[in-house]
């Protein structure tokens, strides 16, 4: 037992420092020794990304590392991925993510992107300049309950709203859920327009989807 | 009076402090040795990847009034309807980095190298907010040259997509601009194709021209406060 800790112990370490060939062998280690699934992804990887999460916080790490540690999550899932699908365990939440239309800025979207995979979620990226209709239509068709949109020109603000409004017409509000974020964007714009969240940063992203999911 | 811009790679080269700073490090912390080798290695692509051109087109205070009202989604008021009349030159203006280096970021994202797409979309930013400095301080430099009456005066680009100016009216300056010519192009959504390109009016006037007050609607809005800073670098 006290070897399965250690290396789950060791995949957390390695992922903190952003060296996804170890946390890819170690993963790898960790099934072939009969570890489950569900514990390389919450002792090792997931528990990992925490702690990089809680250091970005602080500032203590920045962005590039935080990128880093996601690459390797990235890697250790992929070897994970067919167990966690045999096994039947659960994704974390499903987003639908998107950058509004008429906007191409996608570099914040991408980063939230990575942070949520890096966080155990399971991420449908719609790309940029998606339509409202397009935003509903995906977490519907994925059975997504949190719609996440990003905005960089002013103008293309509204779009968000059009999103909202759209969910309360087809009486979803409560089963799917928004966050809104990008340069412009404020947490009383996400209060006027009725999100249910905003977020500041890629990081704060996965913060409000935990809460909004309910998950740790 | 048409021009094809000329921009050196070497004067739109990123800031490293800047690019550290869009990757939200502080000038005084002493970024790690990888994140100093991550930088190296995505300065490297970008200035093999790189491609700068830009354009410029002198138009008059009416026809811009034109340009400007786009498809007539505008905010109902904005400090740029209230900047441009007063102008006593005006150009519009396409930059763009080319279409390698928006390529290059798109393949560095879908290959899984996150930090290095994050790093090159930095400079790539940095890289086209200097180009924007280097056309206001041409184009401040082409009209003082033809006037001879710089004093008190400045040229700065305002961008369809911000401040109420719908990003709608990119059509119709597009339409007056071309800068296909130069492989700057405009999709359905009216956005510009590279990613990596600006585009705009450049202005040239009384400073004061271009100092207003950040309370419009839309401003409490709006968490970039830019605008802000421009105008107390006009005030100094």
């Amino acid at each position: 037992m006290e070897v399965k800790m250690d290396l789950l112990n060791q995949i957390s370490q390695y992922l903190q420092d952003g060296d996804e060939e170890k946390v890819f062998e170690l993963v790898k280690e960790a099934i072939d020794q009969g570890n489950t699934a569900q514990d390389i992804l919450n002792r090792g990887l997931i528990a990992g990304m925490n702690i990089v999460g809680q250091r970005f916080k602080v500032h203590e790490i920045f962005l590039p590392d935080v990128l880093m540690s996601a690459k390797a999550m990235v890697a250790g899932m992929e070897e994970l991925k067919p167990l966690l699908i045999k096994t039947g365990i659960p994704s974390r939440g499903k987003v639908v993510l998107g950058t509004v239309q008429g906007d191409l800025h996608d570099i914040g979207k991408n980063l939230v992107g990575v942070m949520l995979k890096g966080a155990g979620f399971e991420v449908i990226d719609l790309g940029n300049d998606v339509p409202p209709e397009e935003f509903l239509r995906a977490a519907s068709d994925r059975q997504a309950t949190i719609i996440g949109m990003s905005a960089l020109l002013t103008t293309t603000m509204p779009v968000m709203k059009s999103v909202v409004d759209l969910i309360k017409e087809k009486n979803l509000s409560g089963k799917i859920k928004t966050i809104i974020g990008g340069a412009p964007v404020t947490k009383e714009y996400a209060q006027e327009i009725g999100a249910d969240k905003y977020s500041y940063d890629a990081s704060h992203a996965v913060e409000s989807v935990k809460e909004l999911l309910g998950v740790n | 009076m048409r021009e094809v811009f000329d921009f050196s790679l070497e004067a739109i080269k990123p800031d490293r402090q800047e690019v550290l700073r869009l990757q939200g490090i502080a000038p005084h912390i002493k970024p790690s040795k990888r994140i100093i080798a991550l930088l190296d290695e995505a300065m490297e692509i970008f200035m093999n990847a790189a491609n700068p051109v830009g354009i410029f087109s002198e138009v008059t205070v009416s026809k811009f009034w034109d340009i400007y009202k786009g498809q007539g989604k505008n905010e109902a008021d904005t400090p740029l309807e209230h900047i441009f009349p007063r102008a006593e030159y005006l150009a519009l203006f396409a930059f763009s980095l080319g279409i390698k280096i928006s390529k290059k970021i798109e393949d560095l994202f879908q290959k899984k190298e996150f930090p290095l797409g994050a790093m090159l979309d930095a400079l790539a930013s940095s890289s086209a907010e200097r180009a924007v400095h280097i056309a206001e301080r041409k184009y401040f430099d082409f009209v003082s040259a033809k006037t001879n009456n710089s004093k008190s005066k400045v040229a700065l680009l305002y961008s369809p997509g911000y401040c109420g100016w719908h990003i709608s009216a990119q059509k119709k300056l597009f339409e007056y601009l071309c800068p296909e010519e130069v492989g700057i192009s405009l999709n359905s959504s009216f956005l510009m194709i590279p990613l990596k390109s600006v585009s705009g009016v450049l202005i040239f006037g009384n400073k004061e021209i271009h100092v207003f007050t950040n309370n419009y609607l839309f401003c409490s809005h709006c968490q970039d406060k830019s605008c802000k800073q421009r105008i107390n670098m006009i005030k100094k």
